[in-house]
């Protein structure tokens, strides 16, 4: 089976079966932008991506490699956040560092899979809180001054004066 | 390619020259001299600044690298403004511009008595316009040297993926959270469709609507002016289907206009008033032009889906469409009463018209499905409230495979797979 080799942000390379690799769209052009061969030595550098991460990310690809296609990314898509599968809820009990980590590797790698599964999983974080809420749960400081709160909040009052 | 580079260099010389000879003769002859005043040269000095890197040919012909010119100090003005002091201002008229510059040196007391001033601070003094650049002036781009710069805007990112997966009610609560997460909640990405359906537009709409870019835009039997779609229209130039049912023609007829977006669908249903000549007046070429471009062609000629129910268009209106929109696929003519068999026979000149609405049409008869057999690119037809009789439509469909009759007179094709 081809192997690819995979160097992350510190140097650390990971040999992956390029079957699985595949799953990131990012990974996949340059492999074949690069016409890279199976018995090449050559590395292919993410340097945005820290290993730990990256250790994660194959480990999501590895489990999710025989999943089938997505469906087609359509505007009138239903914003279902309740469709995570408990293999993928299991795997992502992480801290929140980790979690926005893996957010950004997946939307860097441009692997849709696991992009949605964690924001479905920080949307579920965020769904049904107030403002407040949702500053304690991501430990977020308001920088709002008062003037400006009420200017958003007027702003988001506009579309519902019918 | 090596002469052209020569000839620029050798132009490069020329262009440095006159200020350096202005310069010398001053120093050689320590008076005035009309063209060699010191705006004169302070001019020259700002004119050439653009150039102060690039290499010159010097006299024997050798290129050298011309370093970057020091300031000229205003100690090697001083004996010039003396001299001109000295001289009374009799010189008559050509004299008096370069008199009034020397008395405003010679007023600036700080930097006649500072010989370290550089002339860029001199220009800066100065009220007059001689230090205005000759060269256009872009802003330098922002660079992203720090990390921490960086780091909002990819968080940014990551919300926005996030937000994708939340009703407009926790966006609201989203947007209150802190500045990074208001940036974030209106992003185009998450606003591409926005409903305003029966909604009163105030000026504060508008812009909330303009700052979220739509591409799908909704303005059912709003309440909007013709100065505010116009407003908005310039401003949505990625916008790519406006519906505008119910909307006064005043408002709708600005859609006749340069600006317009490249809409590929567009609904005018119910508009009132909306008939041949408002149709005619909509898809004509644009009367207003840009600078330096002519568009003959109308702007709504890219629609792929039009709506008109519920108008008075007949079929001369009907001809137009055909004429101006060849690329339609769908078209809703429902309740347009004035239609009979000739409109229709003209719309099976529209070679990819997959969806035809013409339900409540009472002017076609069994004539127009005859001729819409034709069409061959149809696969849903809606005959509902019309005078056609069931059995011509059971004949219609039985001859032709994989279509299939809902509610007797809605003809569709099934797709097989």
């Amino acid at each position: 089976m081809p192997m690819i080799k995979l160097q992350s942000s510190d140097g650390e390379v990971f040999q992956v079966d390029f079957e699985i690799a595949k799953a990131s769209v990012t990974i996949k052009t340059m492999v074949e932008d690069l016409g890279l061969e199976e018995e090449d030595e050559e590395n292919v550098p993410l340097p945005n991506v820290n290993p730990g991460i990256l250790k994660k990310v194959i480990q999501w690809a590895t489990y999710h490699k025989d999943d089938p296609p997505a469906a087609e990314d359509d505007e009138g898509r239903e914003k279902r956040t309740d469709d995570i599968s408990s293999w993928d809820a299991d795997f992502l009990k992480v801290d929140q560092g980790t979690l926005f980590e893996l957010i950004l590797a997946a939307n860097y790698l441009d692997i849709k899979g696991l992009l949605d599964v964690t924001c479905k999983t920080v949307a579920n974080m965020i769904k049904g809180k107030t403002p407040e809420e949702i500053r304690k749960t991501f430990n977020i400081k308001n920088d709002f001054s008062a003037a400006e709160e009420d200017q958003v909040r007027k702003e988001n009052e506009w579309c519902e004066e019918k | 390619m090596e002469n052209l580079k020569e000839a620029n260099l050798i132009c490069a010389h020329f262009r440095f020259q006159p200020a350096e000879i202005n310069v010398m003769e001053a120093f050689d002859r320590g008076t005035v001299k009309r063209s060699s005043s010191p705006s004169a040269v302070i001019k020259m000095e700002a004119a050439e600044r653009p150039f102060e890197s690039a290499n010159t040919v010097a006299d024997s012909g050798v290129i050298v690298k011309r370093e970057k010119l020091s300031p000229i100090r205003i100690s090697e003005y001083i004996p010039e403004t003396k001299a001109a002091a000295e001289q009374p201002a009799n010189g008559g008229g050509p004299v008096s511009g370069s008199v009034k510059i020397e008395e405003e040196i010679r007023t600036n007391e700080p930097i006649a008595n500072n010989v370290d001033v550089p002339i860029d601070e001199i220009l800066s003094n100065s009220k007059k316009s001689n230090h205005m650049p000759k060269y256009v002036i872009r802003p330098v781009p922002k660079l992203d040297t720090e990390e921490t710069d960086k780091e909002p805007r990819r968080r940014c990112s990551t919300l926005v993926h996030v937000f994708k997966f939340l009703s407009a009610e926790d966006l609201k609560h989203c947007s209150l959270v802190c500045k990074d997460w208001y940036t974030a909640t209106i992003s185009p990405a998450l606003w591409n469709r926005m409903d305003l359906t029966e909604t009163v537009i105030t000026p504060k709409l508008v812009k909330y609507v303009m700052v979220r870019q739509p591409k799908v835009l909704i303005l059912d039997w709003c309440k909007i002016t013709k100065e505010q779609l116009s407003w908005l229209l310039v401003r949505l130039p990625q916008s790519k289907a406006l519906s505008l049912q119910g909307c006064p023609w005043s408002t709708v007829s600005c859609l006749r206009s340069c600006v317009c977006p490249m809409l590929t669908s567009l609904n005018l249903s119910f508009v009132p008033t909306m008939d041949d000549a408002a149709l005619q007046h909509i898809l004509s070429p644009p009367l207003d032009h840009r600078p330096g471009l002519l568009d003959l062609a109308c702007r709504l000629s890219n629609l792929k889906s039009l709506k008109l129910a519920g108008s008075n268009i007949t079929d001369v209106g009907v001809q137009i469409i055909v004429r101006v929109l060849p690329k339609l696929s769908m078209l809703d003519l429902s309740q347009c009463y004035p239609i009979t068999d000739n409109g229709v026979e003209s719309l099976t000149q529209i070679s990819g018209l997959s969806t035809l609405q013409l339900s409540g049409c009472t002017g076609i008869s069994e004539q127009s499905l005859k001729m819409l057999g034709k069409c061959k690119s149809l696969t849903y037809l809606d005959l509902r409230h019309t005078k056609l009789t069931k059995s011509s439509i059971n004949k219609f469909v039985s001859n032709r495979e994989g279509f299939k009759a809902f509610d007797s007179k809605l003809i569709v094709k099934i797709d097989k797979s």
